[in-house]
């Protein structure tokens, strides 16, 4: 009797340790995450100002433009994402509003869009900014699974006693992007 | 094949090239299968004639003569002349493939053919995608480009021995065809899209590899992807190109479809379970055009895969 009650606490004590080891993991999937988002973003920064110095010849009537651009950029640097997660999706949001002006101006630009280095600048922010998109889905992948683990019964009840939380946000579309759009609109 | 498919042309333009090229051609290798269609029929008359007499021979001298002939014997007689059976049929199959085929995919430019130089044996391996045999045979292999892609078809078929008592048994595990297109995305680790094996998805895993989760559910459904980075299979499977694999994987109702992206190279995995690329019969003309119609579907499938996958759409990566 006294083996299957040692047994049973054995088993349970297993179990615990199973919902305990797998909620770190997850919290951890979600610093990596994070930390991911972080070295993607890294990548537009450091493309911004190439691009800009590139444009700068050739658009010279958006100085307002490349100016909110760069203290976006350098409001962005400061704080780290995986610390930081909701100041910096608001600024990433107000960063890729300004960065879509600026690439719908270079539209304006002929000489400036048929320009070689810039050509293959545009490829290579292209390509940063897919990077940029898997990233934030994996990160919201990872929040949804530590939501899922923190709030979701056993694991909700390790995750209190332990003291995880998942207070992390979801990256979302900004608000521009959800707008709805009308097509009558480009026939005026 | 409807009017509204955007291969009508290139068949339209298939009957041309049937009419003035690989029509008469066929033709003319008429005699050749018909030199070897009466070889067979030779073989078939002499079994006819051998085995009984050789049954009769036998039999009497067991009875009458008192002499121990093992029946076993007159068995493997039997398999010898089985052997002997098919020996004009892969004859001709090999010296038939080897001529026509060529002069086929000729037709879509710049393609060459080679008769058993498929896939290697680490590349199935190291892709996860295929199953782990003991004997891998490569049938027919075709490399060119299409809409400026480059692609590689290998047929494979892959095989398990099986040691009982007293024998060996082969049996098939993989039948069907490995396709490698060139990626118009860089990448530098790799990335496997396997069937979803449900319950027991949980047993699996390779070294190196994390399940990656994906936000689609009716892709998750259907597959489950492994990856040596979670950003990195992210960027290759994109929600609309985890909708085009939905849609190539009913482009093949009912055969499994695996991924894995290499090496800036994706291959695929069919397990069609039937032998491709068979462009003509043994015993049926040549002037018949319905067997090189279907061969000219199995490759018009293949392209589609292109259109499908968007795997034509410019690279906009450069190197």
């Amino acid at each position: 009797m006294h083996y299957v009650f040692l047994g049973i606490v054995f088993v349970v004590l297993i179990y615990f340790y199973a919902l305990y080891a797998a909620l770190i993991k997850k919290r951890n999937k979600l610093k990596e995450a994070s930390a991911d988002v972080d070295v993607q973003l890294k990548k537009r920064y450091d493309l911004i100002p190439n691009i800009l110095n590139m444009a700068a010849k050739f658009m010279e009537h958006e100085k307002s433009l490349f100016s909110e651009i760069v203290n976006l950029r350098t409001q962005a640097l400061k704080q780290n994402f995986a610390t930081h997660p909701s100041e910096r999706m608001e600024i990433e949001n107000m960063l890729e509003d300004k960065l879509k002006s600026f690439w719908l101006n270079v539209e304006n630009y002929p000489d400036l869009k048929s320009n070689q280095t810039m050509v293959q600048a545009m490829q290579t922010f292209g390509e940063a900014e897919e990077h940029i998109a898997a990233a934030r889905r994996f990160y919201n992948a990872a929040v949804a699974d530590l939501k899922n683990a923190v709030e979701i019964f056993p694991s909700s009840m390790v995750a209190a006693l332990v003291g995880v939380k998942a207070d992390q946000p979801f990256f979302t579309a900004p608000d521009a992007a959800r707008e709805r759009i009308d097509a009558k609109d480009f026939f005026k | 094949m409807s009017d509204n498919n955007p291969y009508f042309k290139l068949k339209n333009d298939f009957d041309v090239f049937w009419n003035s090229t690989l029509g008469p051609f066929l033709k003319a290798k008429e005699d050749l299968r018909k030199k070897y269609v009466a070889r067979f029929w030779l073989i078939v008359l002499i079994a006819l004639f051998v085995l009984p007499v050789l049954a009769i021979g036998i039999y009497v001298s067991n009875k009458y003569f008192a002499q121990n002939i093992n029946v076993a014997f007159f068995y493997l007689i039997c398999v010898g002349f089985v052997f002997v059976f098919q020996t004009p049929y892969r004859m001709y199959r090999r010296k038939i493939k080897n001529d026509v085929m060529p002069k086929f995919v000729s037709f879509f430019g710049g393609f060459s053919y080679k008769q058993g130089q498929g896939l290697s044996v680490e590349e199935m391996e190291d892709s996860h995608i295929f199953p782990k045999a003991d004997e891998y045979e490569a049938d027919d292999c075709f490399e060119g480009s299409w809409e400026g892609v480059h692609l590689k078809i290998s047929e494979e078929i892959l095989k398990n021995i099986r040691h009982r008592k007293n024998r060996t048994e082969k049996y098939t595990i993989f039948r069907g065809i490995g396709v490698i297109f060139d990626m118009n995305k860089r990448f530098k680790g790799q990335t496997v899209v396997l069937k979803d094996s449900g319950f027991f998805n949980r047993f699996k895993g390779f070294q190196g590899f994390e399940r990656v989760t994906l936000e689609d559910p009716v892709f998750e459904k259907i597959f489950e992807v492994y990856g040596t980075n979670q950003v990195e299979s992210r960027f290759l499977l994109t929600p609309v190109f985890m909708e085009q694999v939905i849609k190539l994987k009913n482009l093949y109702k009912g055969k499994s479809i695996q991924l894995c992206f290499m090496d800036n190279k994706v291959l695929i995995a069919i397990d069609t379970k039937q032998d491709m690329f068979e462009p003509c019969s043994f015993f049926k003309t040549n002037l018949n055009k319905q067997k090189i119609d279907l061969v000219f579907e199995e490759f018009v499938t293949i392209f589609s895969i292109i259109d499908i996958l968007k795997l034509a759409r410019e690279s906009i990566y450069q190197d």
